[in-house]
């Protein structure tokens, strides 16, 4: 096993799924405060069951793909993929976008959770379960991505699921816990590296799967992650300097 | 339905968030491809040309956003 690509594999999984997770545990949570923890845990893990079908489902079948096509095809949706994640964490870094909190999307969920309760009281378990259910699907399919795409194109599907497991564990046990959102996660910082890596990884893959080769082999992964790492840097900072000059002129 | 709608949206929106960013990414791979099949460019200038390429579009694609904002 090239261990640049695995460690690279492993921890581009777990930071990523690291963030989903943290989002899911939210919304899983106030389903737990308002409705109590039994529907809260059957829909986690139905919602879990799920995607661990999806990963067994769709694993082998990469298998069947000529790796080249592969590569190109999972190296565009990663571009796709992580590029967005750049995109949507640099504007968020620089202001232009407010930040994701989970405080207040806690109190929306336990608001909307209440309401139903109030409204369909005959039913009111079954729809909490489904909540739990639908946001651990919702949030678990990107990270059935991230574990498919980061281990897929190399055949380290088994220590992508690892980085994602590990994820989930850690957040799991913190979330048990504290027992309140966690909000104190640089969120943002960790949407910031991952869009960086899986940027490198795409455009690591695009170029192979096109019959290319880095310079390097398997090291060209961290400095495309070091090239993107500046762009998202010099972005930030060109944004912030044009919003200060602006503010100046207008005042 | 709804859980459905929701899915295919999330799928969709996972890699989809700013239409013409996702446009230009395809359309710069697009060139790659057809650059490195047309041997006009030395095959190892190919990543490198690849990477600019992309780091150029997202620094356009955030400060053009950062300036209609």
């Amino acid at each position: 096993m090239d261990w640049t690509a695995a460690m690279s594999v492993i921890s581009a999984s777990f930071l990523a799924s690291f963030v989903e997770v943290v989002e899911a545990f939210t919304i899983v949570l106030a389903v737990g405060t308002v409705r109590g923890w039994r529907p809260a845990l059957l829909g986690t893990a139905a919602g879990l069951a799920v995607l661990f079908a999806l990963v067994l489902l769709l694993g082998p079948l990469f298998t069947l793909i000529p790796l080249k096509s592969l590569q190109i095809v999972i190296g565009v949706l990663l571009l796709l993929f992580g590029m967005r994640w750049l995109r949507k964490a640099i504007l968020r870094s620089a202001g232009i976008i407010p930040l994701h909190d989970e405080d207040l999307a806690f109190s929306k969920e336990t608001g909307q959770l209440q309401e139903d309760a109030k409204a369909r009281a005959d039913r009111a378990d079954f729809l909490a379960m489904a909540t739990a259910f639908k946001a651990v699907v919702l949030e678990g399919v990107e990270v059935v991505f991230i574990v498919l795409a980061v281990g897929g194109g190399r055949g380290l599907i088994v220590a992508a699921s690892l980085g994602a497991l590990v994820a989930c564990v850690i957040v799991g046990l913190i979330g048990a816990l504290v027992h309140k959102p966690l909000s104190t996660v640089p969120e943002n910082t960790l949407k910031f590296v991952v869009g960086i890596m899986l940027s490198a990884f795409g455009t690591f893959w695009v170029l192979e799967g096109l019959g290319g080769s880095w310079p390097g082999a398997d090291f060209a992964i961290i400095v495309l992650a070091l090239g993107f790492g500046v762009v998202g840097f010099l972005a930030n900072r060109l944004i912030i300097g044009k919003m200060s000059n602006t503010k100046r002129v207008a005042s | 339905m709804t859980f459905l709608n929701a899915l295919v949206a999330e799928l969709f929106g996972m890699f989809i968030d700013d239409g013409s960013l996702a446009i230009a990414i395809l359309v710069w791979v697009g060139a790659i491809a057809a650059l490195q099949a047309s041997g006009l460019a030395p095959l190892e200038m190919s990543g490198p040309i690849l990477f600019l390429g992309l780091g150029g579009l997202l620094l356009e694609n955030v400060l053009r956003r950062a300036r209609n904002r």
